[in-house]
């Protein structure tokens, strides 16, 4: 049964090393919630490629920023919200990949962002008092 | 995150791959991955049976691996992806240029 009584929140610097660690906070979190697995690997995947988006796209300085995480359930919906202090960005626009059927000719650029949106219910983007938020919902149970 | 050599004849090398290929499994084998790549000239047969979790930057690790061979006429095959893995494979379009096989010898017989 899944736990849903608990909010998870936390924080981690604007490198590699610490959004991993997050990742691997989030992914006990929702282990230890008896959540299904393809939610955990759905999270685990959307979660690490909007962090490495964040890490490299939202700073033009070499600041030590933070980023912060929330995520929550209501009834069959697993809620995620991500905000960061970077520049403005929306990485919903990013264009999708294009692999046509030509290995030398493939352009994987976008393909994190293409796989985010196949692995969740909705997902949007807004920025608010110099902060970018994204809000992301998963069906929990989700075949 | 783990990369090593299983076979090697005049035509094909096989690999497996094990652990989560995320940002911190491509940065331990990334490199070696692109190397082995990148200075041979033979088929690539690449089990990932025991590979967990896939992200974006492991489909590009392969693509870069693909590139290199294509450049000299040959091909990557994956090979026994567990289901989730597979099923992030089908998502992202990558099976149109980087074929599945469920087994070796299915592998062999795409090349």
């Amino acid at each position: 049964m899944i736990n849903t009584d608990t909010i998870f929140r936390a924080c981690a610097g604007n490198t590699n090393k610490e959004i991993v660690n997050l990742i691997r906070r989030v992914d006990t979190w929702l282990r230890n919630g008896n959540r299904p697995t393809r939610l955990i690997y759905n999270v685990n995947l959307v979660l690490e490629e909007l962090l490495t988006n964040i890490v490299k796209y939202s700073y033009n300085d070499s600041d030590h920023h933070t980023i912060r995480v929330e995520l929550f359930s209501t009834s069959d919906k697993l809620h995620m919200r991500i905000e960061d202090d970077g520049m403005a960005f929306n990485c919903l626009l990013t264009e999708p990949p294009e692999l046509g059927d030509s290995l030398m000719d493939c352009k994987e650029g976008g393909l994190g962002i293409y796989l985010v949106k196949q692995s969740v219910e909705k997902i949007s983007y807004s920025r608010k008092e110099n902060v970018n938020i994204l809000e992301v919902v998963f069906n929990q149970f989700s075949a | 995150m783990e990369m090593r050599k299983l076979d090697e004849d005049e035509n094909i090398y096989t690999m497996a791959l094990s652990g989560k290929l995320d940002v911190e499994g491509e940065s331990i084998i990334g490199d070696k991955f692109r190397q082995v790549t990148a200075e041979n000239d033979k088929n690539f047969i690449v089990d990932m049976g025991n590979v967990t979790y896939l992200a974006s930057l492991g489909i590009r690790l392969l693509f870069v691996g693909a590139k290199n061979l294509a450049s000299v006429g040959k091909k990557l095959i994956v090979v026994n992806p567990q289901p989730m893995v597979e099923e992030t494979l089908l998502n992202s379009g990558t099976v149109k240029l980087i074929p599945i096989a469920k087994t070796k010898e299915e592998a062999q017989s795409l090349l």
